[in-house]
């Protein structure tokens, strides 16, 4: 028993011995002096794996994040809404011709040495169109590619649409590697990402960690890479990844919850950083059926519900300021913003007179559907709460993911369903695709809503099918005016930035993710002394 | 007979109590008795006298706690053997060498997980100092000598495969495989049926007679004590109070509970229209013994000395070393 | 009599029929969950075309029978299916990540075993002293506190604030068995405290019981040291029930190594699971059901034929008692 005990004693110290050892020191100096350090890592937790590699198949935030070291668009957004060329010198409409003509720098190369030429541009948008999911949101009114030069690439249309620039800043417009699909075929693409941007994949443990590795052949010689290495290891849990920033085992973090981020700042020494174009809404939609006896059905009820909620309470007390009211359906400061929709506050007496001008004066109970996925619970319940108020029970119901998918779910006969989806300078693909009667059968999120007045539709289609950008803008106010103040077919409840990076202090986000852009510019960020 | 010449075991005033929630119970308060070599005797009582704690103190097989050996001395060959811990060496090595026991359940005192052969091998090599196979060997010839059929096959038996009677033969085997000079038998035929009972106890005898092995039988069963032994001590709460030879005893039982035990065991040569006589109430209950003659409650002959004095010590009512602890007076009429 | 032979291959037999039934019912579950698990993958965007396409590539448009039976086929061929949310081929999926949790759950295990029996054997021995008061509290204390409390109060403990352990991944011991045992050590200990804790309560209550049995009496009788006494002869017999309490503290432990990866960050079976079950990846799902069937009816098999090693009463069936 003696010489157990001894033995167990060993081995206890010789494990400490082992396990004891330094932990990186995370310079805590506090002062950042500004000074940009050139080399070494940046690591990035996410909370979960990514299952999509190839550009065209992107769908994720996590993959965004994480791909946008790799993949370059062809254009990028600018400060006020303007398409800005980058891997593309230039896009040209043609209204009468229906076709836009895109022309390529000369400079660009891929990771791999391959240049980026109209063959690998042609290949990449045929390549988009035949597999990509959402290839009908961006492409659906494309008739055909046709490469017309070296450097140019015709895209012939069936009919006008004026989103096509707009397209080209988001997954369309990202460039893949033809000389790879061409020496190891579909399959290996799949697995393997080979683009223009700043880094390159070097390892990946799957479930892990990722590692990127400084691209020495990136053709940008006007941009500072600053990182030689990016690493992205797999953090499911929230507060493990909390203690690893404290510990410094981690420089920043992706997509923490509100409460994590109103933590960690209190706390000092990190700070959050996030997308200034695109934005992510919180939407409740009506799901109202045309021919129903649903209460939803009459707009008065919806105004009701949509007067009833006060958002600046919820921006203020469950999100902490981190998310904002807006009273319509386009992000504050950009062109789609329609300064003369007003929208609904919070006037719970008015919610009370319209309903019972609409005879609904004793209330009557609904239900809200909401995604499991969706950290929804806090907005699901102040909603509940409001909307007690002015007589209107709610049945707050959970469905798993995959069974709001199928189509059953999708004709619900009454109440609203609660979501969160970004959206930037897509926003009109995205009206076309939830509010005009492409949403029936389109792939778009908001197709749940039954109501597609006609006049919406054409305004829709009228913003698409414009030929210069004014007329575009014009159309979209107006359908945006529709949507919230003639229909109301939805209500914001609170708008946040889209993609949240939690940070030390040190790492600073010059043009990064705190752009105007969709992808994530990673000449862009730094760490400072 | 020639008395304590070459006495092998011989216990001085052994006193054993428990301690328990509700008090000292003086199981065993301060016996005396002796065996000789090659002796059989009986020591005799209800259940709860304390003669199998007496037996088990010998060898200090006690559980301390509760229980714990108050005084007296137990000298085996000359050597107290309450000066040795309970677990020294000098103590392990004459429990299953010098001194065996056999315990009255056949059915759960052998380990269910091992087979017989390695029981009985284990012993024999942790007293004997030889190898394995030589203490294999040895175990077949305890099976045998137990008159055990097929021995080298029972070795790979496991207990459950046999019965009562051959399990007590096994528990008997081992206590002679080391060639003890003493076997205390504690009740070693009570569980077991009565055809089972004679085998055994002629086993028994003819194995002790042959080594000349002392042999110490507890027992409630006269008819055991009467056919075997030599000498009898009897015990009542916890003291010895009457001692002698089988047929003094027998024959002229002096003490008024040795009485009482022989009427109430029924025997062929009786009228079967006797009347079986049994002793009227409990026996006492061993916490806060009273000063006086534990017996007495119980005792049709208890007159007014024994109210008023101590409880009697024994004191010779014959020849041959015959005692009993009454104050009855011999001669004073008879007790019969 | 080779009864232990014939008690075996019974074992065996059963065993496969459960393996073969569960396979079954995997199956039926998975595919009777509600919920369209092309679209879960897709996502709600995808258009009609995607989504048909993909459904005619896992073959969920052909009838159920033909589905099960293409699987089992496949499995047979060494081919699980293909990841539907992780892009990569099932088996390689499993087979990178069992051995990972296998190297959690198994040492914790057998920590758990060998500690607690130490545990429960000295509580036992030292009845009523202060060691055994200390430790019975102790153990009371671990079965009830959550596995992700402290999970999470060891993170800050010992990665945070004392920097001693890196706090979440996992390291192959083939690779840098230091780097094993860092990062192994916390995650470990997490899974080895419960059924440590059960087990020594349950070795205690048998030791105590076993060793106030007359064949412990005989044995000191004979002269037998404690040490074998306790040890050898008691032990054995008291060890008899904590093989059965072996099997389900496995599962305890299969269990907790869910959540213990989960919070370490560990790329194991646990974390594929709660993944795979939330994406409705039903390739995925099937073969981990299947797979976990295997590994739990043959630590049981294997538990069941120790059991008829350690206990012969076991084995007999038919007992012939010598007379």
């Amino acid at each position: 028993m003696k010489k157990l005990l001894v033995l167990f004693l060993i081995l206890v110290l010789a494990f400490s011995v082992v396990a004891c050892s330094p932990s990186e020191e995370p310079g805590k100096n506090g002062q950042t002096s500004g000074e940009p350090v050139v080399g070494g890592t940046l690591r990035i937790g996410v909370q979960s794996e990514v299952a999509n590699v190839a550009a065209w198949r992107l769908r994720s935030p996590q993959e965004t994040l994480i791909w946008s070291a790799i993949y370059e668009p062809l254009f990028k957004m600018g400060a006020n809404g303007e398409v800005v060329p980058y891997l593309a010198k230039s896009i040209e409409a043609d209204p009468e011709n229906l076709t836009y003509t895109v022309t390529l720098r000369e400079d660009v190369y891929f990771s791999d040495g391959s240049h980026l030429d109209a063959d690998v541009l042609l290949w990449n948008f045929e390549n988009f169109k035949e597999n990509s999911q959402i290839a009908g949101r961006y492409f659906s009114d494309v008739e055909s590619f046709e490469k017309t030069g070296d450097y140019t690439v015709v895209i012939h249309l069936s009919r006008w649409n004026s989103q096509m620039p707009f397209s080209l800043t988001e997954n369309p417009g990202l460039m893949y590697s033809k000389k790879a699909f061409d020496e190891h075929g579909y399959d290996w693409c799949m697995e393997n990402p080979v683009g223009t941007g700043p880094y390159k994949l070097e390892n990946w443990v799957f479930g892990e960690s990722k590692t990127l590795v400084k691209n020495e052949n990136y053709w940008n010689k006007d941009a500072t890479v600053y990182f030689d290495k990016i690493e992205f290891p797999v953090i499911p849990e929230e507060m493990t990844a909390q203690a690893a920033l404290l510990s410094g085992d981690i420089d920043a973090f992706y997509g923490p919850s509100n409460a994590t981020m109103a933590e960690m700042l209190e706390k000092g020494g990190f700070h959050v950083t996030s997308g200034k174009l695109r934005s992510r809404i919180i939407f409740l939609i009506f799901g109202s059926d045309v021919k129903g006896d649903s209460p939803l059905e009459d707009v008065r009820v919806r105004q009701a519900i949509s007067y009833a909620i006060d958002s600046e309470a919820i921006a203020k007390n469950i999100d902490k300021g981190l998310t904002y009211a807006c009273r319509q359906y386009a992000v504050p400061d950009t062109p789609f913003y329609n300064p003369e929709i007003e929208g609904y506050g919070y006037d719970p007496e008015k919610a009370k007179q319209l309903l019972k001008e609409a005879g609904y004066e004793n209330g009557f109970v609904t239900t809200i559907y909401v995604g499991l996925d969706n950290p929804f619970e806090d907005y699901m319940v102040a909603i509940q709460g409001y909307l007690k108020e002015v007589g209107i029970g709610v049945n707050l119901v959970y469905q798993d993911v995959s069974l709001w998918s199928t189509k059953t779910m999708f004709e619900i006969d009454d109440g609203m369903v609660l979501i969160g989806h970004g959206f930037g300078a897509n926003l009109v693909n995205q009206m076309a695709d939830n509010f005009s009667k492409r949403a029936v059968d389109g792939s778009g999120m908001l197709k749940l809503s039954k109501l597609h007045p006609d006049d919406l539709h054409e305004e829709i289609m009228a913003a698409i099918s414009a030929t210069d950008e004014e007329t575009m803008y014009k159309h979209v106010h107006a359908a945006g005016k529709m949507i919230i103040d003639k229909y109301c077919l939805g209500y914001p409840v609170v708008m946040g930035p889209f993609a949240n990076v939690l940070m030390r202090e040190d790492i600073v986000d010059d043009h990064w993710i705190a752009h105007y852009s969709d992808f994530f510019d990673y000449t862009g960020v730094y760490r400072v002394q | 007979m020639t008395q304590r010449s070459e006495v092998l075991l011989d216990v001085r005033n052994l006193k054993v109590s428990f301690f328990t929630h509700f008090g000292e119970v003086k199981a065993v308060n301060d016996i005396s008795y002796y065996v000789n070599r090659g002796e059989v005797i009986a020591l005799v009582g209800e259940s709860g006298c304390g003669k199998s704690v007496s037996q088990m103190s010998v060898i200090q097989l006690i559980q301390s706690p509760p229980g714990r050996i108050m005084g007296g001395e137990v000298i085996f060959e000359g050597k107290d053997l309450l000066k040795y811990g309970a677990n020294s060496k000098e103590m392990r090595a004459i429990r299953g060498k010098e001194i065996s026991m056999v315990f009255q359940e056949p059915m759960t005192s052998l380990n269910p997980v091992f087979t017989i052969g390695k029981q009985l091998e284990e012993v024999i090599s942790t007293h004997m100092g030889i190898s394995k196979k030589e203490a294999w060997e040895k175990g077949v010839k305890a099976l045998a000598a137990v008159d055990i059929p097929d021995p080298e096959e029972r070795m790979k038996n496991y207990p459950f495969e046999l019965s009562g009677g051959m399990r007590q033969r096994v528990l008997i085997a081992m206590a002679i495989a080391c060639q003890s000079k003493l076997i205390i038998a504690d009740e070693p035929t009570t569980a077991l049926d009565v055809t089972t009972q004679a085998q055994i106890m002629e086993l028994l005898m003819s194995i002790v007679k042959e080594r000349g092995t002392s042999l110490v039988i507890v027992t409630h069963n006269l008819g055991l004590v009467s056919r075997y032994s030599e000498r009898i001590y009897v015990m009542y709460a916890g003291r010895i109070v009457e001692s002698g030879t089988t047929r003094d005893i027998l024959t002229s039982p002096r003490h008024p509970y040795t009485v009482g035990l022989l009427n109430s065991v029924p025997r062929l040569e009786d009228d079967k229209d006797k009347e079986l006589v049994p002793i009227e109430g409990m026996p006492p209950n061993l916490i806060d013994l009273p000063d006086t003659c534990a017996f007495m409650p119980r005792c049709r002959y208890a007159f007014d000395k024994c109210a008023g004095s101590r409880a009697p010590e024994l004191r010779k009512v014959g020849e041959n070393d015959h005692y009993a602890a009454c104050y009855l007076d011999a001669g004073e009429g008879s007790i019969q | 009599m080779n009864s232990l032979g014939a008690y075996t291959r019974n074992r065996i037999l059963l065993s496969l029929f459960i393996i073969f039934a569960v396979s079954v019912f995997a199956f039926l579950i998975v595919h009777l969950m509600p919920g369209d698990p092309v679209r879960a993958v897709l996502g709600i965007e995808a258009d009609e075309a995607a989504v048909q396409k993909m459904r005619e590539e896992l073959n969920l448009d052909k009838p159920f029978l033909t589905q099960y039976w293409l699987w089992m086929k496949g499995i047979f061929k060494g081919n699980f299916g293909r990841s539907l949310t992780l892009n990569t081929d099932v088996g390689e999926l499993i087979g990178r990540r069992l051995p990972v949790t296998l190297s959690l759950t198994i040492p914790a295990l057998i920590i758990a075993a060998i500690f607690g029996i130490i545990i429960g054997v000295i509580c036992a021995t030292n009845r009523g002293s202060i060691a055994d008061q200390l430790l019975t509290v102790l153990v009371t204390i671990a079965n009830g506190v959550p596995i992700f409390w402290i999970g999470i109060m060891m993170i800050y403990l010992f990665g945070v604030l004392l920097g001693w352990l890196p706090l979440m991944g996992y390291a192959s011991p083939f690779e840098s068995f230091v780097e094993y045992l860092r990062k192994a050590a916390m995650p470990v200990s997490i899974l080895a405290i419960r059924p440590m804790a059960e087990i020594a309560r349950q070795v205690r209550t048998n030791m105590l019981e076993v060793i106030n049995q007359d064949y412990i009496r005989t044995a000191r009788a004979y002269g037998l040291s404690e040490r074998k006494v306790k040890y050898k002869y008691a032990l054995k017999n008291a060890l008899i029930p904590i093989v059965t309490l072996l099997a389900l503290q496995a599962r305890d432990v299969a269990g907790g190594s869910v959540l213990a990866e989960q919070v370490f960050s560990i790329a194991g079976m646990g974390q594929l699971i709660m993944i795979s079950v939330l994406n409705r990846d039903f390739p995925v799902i099937q073969a981990i059901v299947l797979v976990i069937t295997v590994i739990v009816v043959f630590v049981n098999l294997l538990l069941d034929i120790s059991y008829g090693w350690l206990d012969p009463r076991i084995r007999m069936t038919a007992r012939k008692v010598i007379n």
